[in-house]
C-alpha cells in the first residue's frame, strides 16, 4: 500500500488560561493521501489551530501534542526548528486569510516567491527570476513582468492572493493547506480563486486541506468534509453525500441555508446541545 | 534611486515650511527674551553705570525701539549670518557658538552611536524573547538608564573609571599639555587630532569623550531600545510573519530581514528625537564632564542675561531639531514604498 501523505493522529492544542489549560483543538485526526479534503466549522471551532499545528507554528505558551503526526516519511512530533524551517514552504505550504496582511508591505512579489526559492534550492539569481515569472503566469497572472515588480499595496485582493499562492507552490510542496483562502476576496474574484486553487491541485497532484465556514463551495471542491465543532472533528463525510449527514450539527448547519425550496419562510437558527461536544 | 530625487522633491517642498517653523521659533524665544524680568542692558553697562551711560547702551542696543522693529532688524541681522553680539564673551554669538558647538556635536554623534548600535538590537532581542528573562534584564537595564539621574551616573563613573581606575581622562575634551598643539580644523577634537596624525592626542581626545558619549549612549540606548521593542512586538504579531515562517524562513530572518525592515520608520523618528535631545546639550552632563559645549553656553549665558547669545543657541537647537525630522521624513520613502507619492 502506499504510504499516506499526511497522518494526524489524536492532534491536541492546549493553551493555558488563569483557569487551567483550555483545549481549542480535541483529538484530531486525519489519513490523507493525494486528496482534497475540506474541514468546516464556525469561528473558534479549531479549523486554523489545527492547521497551524500540523505545520509547527502554534507559538508558546501554546502545546501541541500526538499520538502520530507524520508527512510523508518524516515524525513531526518533536522535529528541531531547523527541521521544521527545511519542511516549510519546500514539503508543504499554506494559503493564508487575507493578502492585505498575509504579504510583507515593503518588499516586492518577486522578491517574495523568491525567498521561497531562496531558502530551499541552491539555484542562481537569474533562474529564481525565471521560477518567479513561471510561477507567477502559472497562478494566471497576464502581466508577470509587472506583479513581480510590484509592492503589495498596489495589487487587487484577488491578485495577492495569486501572489501568495505562487509563494508556497513554487518550490512545489506536496500538501497544500488554505485557511480560509478566498474569505477575503469579493464574490466574483472568490470563485476565480478557488477554481485556479482546484486547477494548481489537481495538475500537480497534491494534497490539500481547504479550511472554511462554507460548506456548500467546500463540498463543490473537496473529495471528504471534517466538520469540526468546539475543537472535535464530529463529523466526516464523503462530499457527494451532503444530505447523509447524521450529526444535528451537520444537519443544523445545512438546515441554516437558503435554498429556493425555503423561499418565502424564515431560515431556521442553530440550536445547540451540550451532548455534540462529547460526540 | 527613485526614492532619492523624490525625497529630494519633497525636502524642497519642505523649506518654505522650514522657514516659517524656525521664524515662529525665533518669533517666541524672542518673545520671552524681552518679557523676562532681565535687563539686558544692566547686564551690558553693570548696575553702577549713570543714566547716561544707560541710556546710550540702551540705544546702541536698539532697545528704544518698539519691539517689532526689534524683532525685525534680528530676523534681518540672522539672515545675514549675524546673531549679535554676546556681552558676556564681547564677541559675535555665531563665533562662540562656532566654537561651542562642534564639541556637543562630537559628543551627541558618538552617544547616538552608541545608542543605535547597542539599543536597536537589544530592542529586537527583547521582543523576540518577550516576557522571558534576557527581555526583563534588557527592561530593567533600559528603565535604569531612562530613571538614573545623569549627573549622579557621571559623578559615579567619573570616581571608578577617572579616579580610581585611571581609564578615563576625566573632565574637558582632552588632556591639557595637547590643548593649544592641536590645529583646529574641524572642531572636532577626534577629526583634528586625526588629521594632524597625532596619534598621541587622538587617544587623550579619545579617553576624554569615552565616559561621557558612553553614558549619553546609555541615555539613548535606553530610550531606543524600548521602542524598538515595542514596535517589533507589534510588528511579530502580523500575518506576513507567519507567511515567512511558512516560507521555512529562521527566526533570524523573520525578526532582521522581515519584521525590522518593516519598523524601520519609526524607529528612524525615535532615533532622531534621541539625537535632537543630544544635541540640544545635555547641560547636566556636560557640567559634569566640564564639556565646553552648547549646553553649558546656553545655560551660562542665561544666567548672566546674555540674550543674544541665548538666542542664538535657541535657533540652532530649533535649527537641529527641524533638520533631523526633515531628514528622517527624506528616509521614509526610501525605507517605505507604502510611504511613496506618485
Amino acid at each position: 500500500m502506499m504510504q499516506p501523505l499526511l497522518q494526524v493522529h489524536g492532534l491536541t492544542v492546549t493553551f493555558p488560561t488563569p483557569s487551567g489549560p483550555v483545549p481549542v483543538v480535541r483529538d484530531f485526526s486525519l489519513t490523507m493521501g493525494r486528496e482534497k479534503i475540506g474541514v468546516v466549522g464556525e469561528s473558534g471551532s479549531g479549523k486554523s489551530m489545527t492547521a497551524r499545528a500540523i505545520l509547527g507554528l502554534v507559538r508558546p505558551p501554546g502545546q501541541v501534542t500526538a499520538r502520530t503526526l507524520q508527512l510523508e516519511d518524516m515524525d513531526l512530533m518533536g522535529l528541531s526548528p531547523r527541521g521544521w524551517q527545511a519542511l516549510r514552504g519546500k514539503k508543504a505550504g499554506m494559503i493564508l486569510q487575507d493578502p492585505k496582511f498575509s504579504l510583507n508591505p515593503i518588499k516586492r512579489i518577486g522578491n517574495q516567491i523568491e525567498e521561497t526559492l531562496r531558502l530551499h534550492e541552491p539555484i542562481r539569481r537569474g533562474e529564481r527570476r525565471e521560477r518567479a515569472l513561471a510561477m507567477l503566469e502559472a497562478v494566471g497572472i497576464d502581466d508577470p513582468v509587472r506583479v513581480y515588480k510590484s509592492y503589495p499595496h498596489e495589487l487587487s485582493g484577488g491578485m495577492g492572493q495569486r501572489a501568495m499562492i505562487a509563494m508556497m507552490l513554487v518550490s512545489s510542496p506536496n500538501l497544500l493547506i488554505a485557511d480560509e483562502p478566498t474569505s477575503a476576496l469579493d464574490v466574483v474574484v472568490r470563485e476565480q480563486v478557488l477554481r485556479l486553487l482546484d486547477t494548481l491541485v489537481t495538475d500537480r497532484g497534491l494534497g490539500l486541506i481547504l479550511i472554511s465556514h462554507d460548506l456548500p463551495m467546500v463540498a463543490r471542491f473537496c473529495d471528504r468534509i471534517l466538520v469540526m465543532y468546539r475543537g472535535r472533528v464530529v463529523e466526516t463525510l464523503d462530499a457527494r453525500y451532503l444530505d447523509a449527514a447524521t450529526h444535528p450539527y451537520t444537519r443544523g448547519l445545512l438546515a441554516c441555508l437558503p435554498s429556493p425550496a425555503t423561499r418565502g419562510h424564515m431560515l431556521p437558527t442553530l440550536s445547540r446541545d451540550p451532548s455534540w461536544e462529547a460526540a | 534611486m527613485r526614492g532619492l530625487v523624490l525625497g529630494g522633491v519633497m525636502a524642497a517642498r519642505g523649506f518654505a515650511a522650514l522657514l516659517i517653523t524656525l521664524v515662529g521659533l525665533l518669533l517666541v524665544t524672542f518673545v520671552v527674551g524681552r518679557v523676562m524680568p532681565i535687563d539686558p542692558v544692566v547686564a551690558a553697562v553693570g548696575d553702577k553705570a549713570s543714566a547716561e551711560t544707560y541710556a546710550k547702551a540702551r540705544e546702541a542696543l536698539g532697545l528704544d525701539q518698539p519691539v517689532w522693529i526689534q524683532f525685525g532688524r534680528y530676523i534681518g541681522g540672522v539672515a545675514r549670518g549675524d546673531l549679535g553680539q554676546s556681552s558676556l564673551s564681547n564677541r559675535p554669538v555665531s563665533e562662540d557658538i562656532a566654537r561651542v558647538f562642534p564639541a556637543t556635536v562630537e559628543l551627541s554623534t558618538l552617544g547616538i552611536l552608541v545608542g543605535i548600535i547597542l539599543g536597536v538590537p537589544l530592542g529586537v532581542f527583547a521582543a523576540h524573547r518577550r516576557n522571558r528573562w534576557p527581555d526583563q534584564i534588557i527592561r530593567s537595564v533600559s528603565l535604569l538608564g531612562y530613571s538614573t539621574p545623569v549627573f549622579w551616573l557621571g559623578l559615579i563613573g567619573l570616581l571608578i573609571f577617572y579616579a580610581q581606575l585611571g581609564w578615563s581622562g576625566g573632565p574637558g575634551r582632552i588632556d591639557t599639555a595637547y590643548r593649544y598643539s592641536v590645529e583646529e580644523w574641524s572642531g572636532l577634537m577626534l577629526v583634528d587630532t586625526l588629521y594632524s596624525g597625532d596619534w598621541d592626542a587622538f587617544r587623550s581626545a579619545l579617553s576624554h569623550i569615552a565616559l561621557p558619549a558612553l553614558l549619553l549612549g546609555y541615555f539613548s540606548l535606553a530610550y531606543i531600545a524600548r521602542m524598538t521593542r515595542g514596535f517589533m512586538i507589534e510588528e511579530l504579531s502580523k500575518e506576513y510573519v507567519t507567511t515567512a515562517r511558512l516560507k521555512g524562513a529562521s527566526e533570524a530572518d523573520v525578526l532582521w530581514r522581515h519584521a525590522l525592515p518593516n519598523v524601520l520608520v519609526p524607529v528612524i523618528t525615535v532615533i532622531a528625537l534621541a539625537y535632537a535631545q543630544l544635541l540640544e546639550g545635555t547641560v547636566l552632563t556636560e557640567t559634569v564632564f566640564a564639556w565646553p559645549g552648547l549646553g553649558l553656553y546656553i545655560t551660562n549665558s542665561l544666567f548672566s542675561a546674555d540674550m543674544p547669545a541665548v538666542l542664538g543657541g535657541t535657533l540652532v537647537v530649533g535649527v537641529c531639531f527641524v533638520l533631523l525630522n526633515k531628514i528622517s521624513e527624506i528616509l521614509y520613502p526610501i525605507l517605505d514604498p507604502r510611504t511613496r507619492s506618485r
